[in-house]
């Protein structure tokens, strides 16, 4: 890793709109972390924030079908991570969630919902979550600190 | 991933290995709920090889913990990876699963109320 500071690399991982692109998401985090000297488990934890909001976008952005990007992009310094994830679907905020997430961890087995914990792994795993809508796209801004 | 299940005493033993994501989740479901319909109602599920999971994966664990439930049938998990028992505490699956350190734990568990 650099002694610097003030380096960044910046990456981005374009994506089609499909669940059998999760591999190369996968990938391109692992390179990245590689390349930066990330532990895995930190590698890991970026991989689970991506996926579930990839995963969102693959299954709810596109009603109307056909093929689609989803740009990833990556900017990391030596003590910080921000990952952005836009897509051009319906306008769509993934952090109003209905439910609260919070009050799901204690049911028990038979009340508890199938679903609803994606988002919250998002914003338990990342320090700094923010979603916008601009220019036709939907924008998740998420940043790590290490 | 390919799930290639075995019996051992009455009880079905599923493998998990390398990654349960979104991506193979479903592959994950079809075999458990074709498992049920054959009249299994004894589950280990061994994480042991497993270095991976997301919500997706979660929910299938949860949807055969409940199909179980409703069907007085049992399950156990063993062997949870780092990454997974972190997710698993993170859902509250830890306080709502029965969750053991070994394989040989889980089938004695399981042995033991049949």
């Amino acid at each position: 890793m650099s002694d610097d500071p003030q380096f960044t690399i910046a990456r981005a991982i374009r994506l089609y709109n499909r669940i059998d692109e999760l591999p190369r998401l996968n990938e391109g985090l692992e390179a990245l972390g590689a390349d930066l000297g990330w532990p895995g488990r930190s590698v890991m934890n970026l991989m689970l924030a991506c996926e579930e909001l990839v995963v969102n976008i693959v299954h709810y952005a596109y009603p109307e079908g056909g093929e689609h990007v989803i740009e990833v992009d990556v900017r990391a310094t030596s003590d910080s991570v921000e990952i952005s994830v836009s897509d051009g679907g319906v306008p769509f905020n993934p952090l109003e969630t209905d439910n609260d997430p919070l009050s799901l961890l204690d049911m028990d087995l038979e009340e508890r919902p199938i679903g609803g914990l994606g988002i919250f792994f998002v914003q338990k795993i990342m320090d700094d979550v923010q979603y916008e809508h601009a220019g036709g796209m939907n924008r998740v801004r998420m940043i790590k600190r290490f | 991933m390919n799930i290639q299940a075995t019996e051992q005493d009455g009880i079905t033993i599923i493998p998990l290995e390398g990654r349960l994501d979104g991506g193979n989740a479903t592959v994950a479901e079809t075999a458990f709920l074709q498992l049920l319909s054959e009249g299994k109602q004894r589950f280990l599920f061994d994480f042991g090889n497993l270095q991976y999971i997301s919500s997706a994966g979660l929910r299938v664990i949860l949807v055969a913990a409940k199909k179980l439930r409703a069907s007085k049938g049992r399950m156990v998990c063993a062997s949870l990876t780092e990454q997974v028992y972190d997710v698993f505490e993170m859902s509250g699956f830890t306080t709502i699963l029965d969750i053991v350190s070994t394989k040989e734990e889980a089938l004695e568990k399981l042995q033991a109320e049949a």
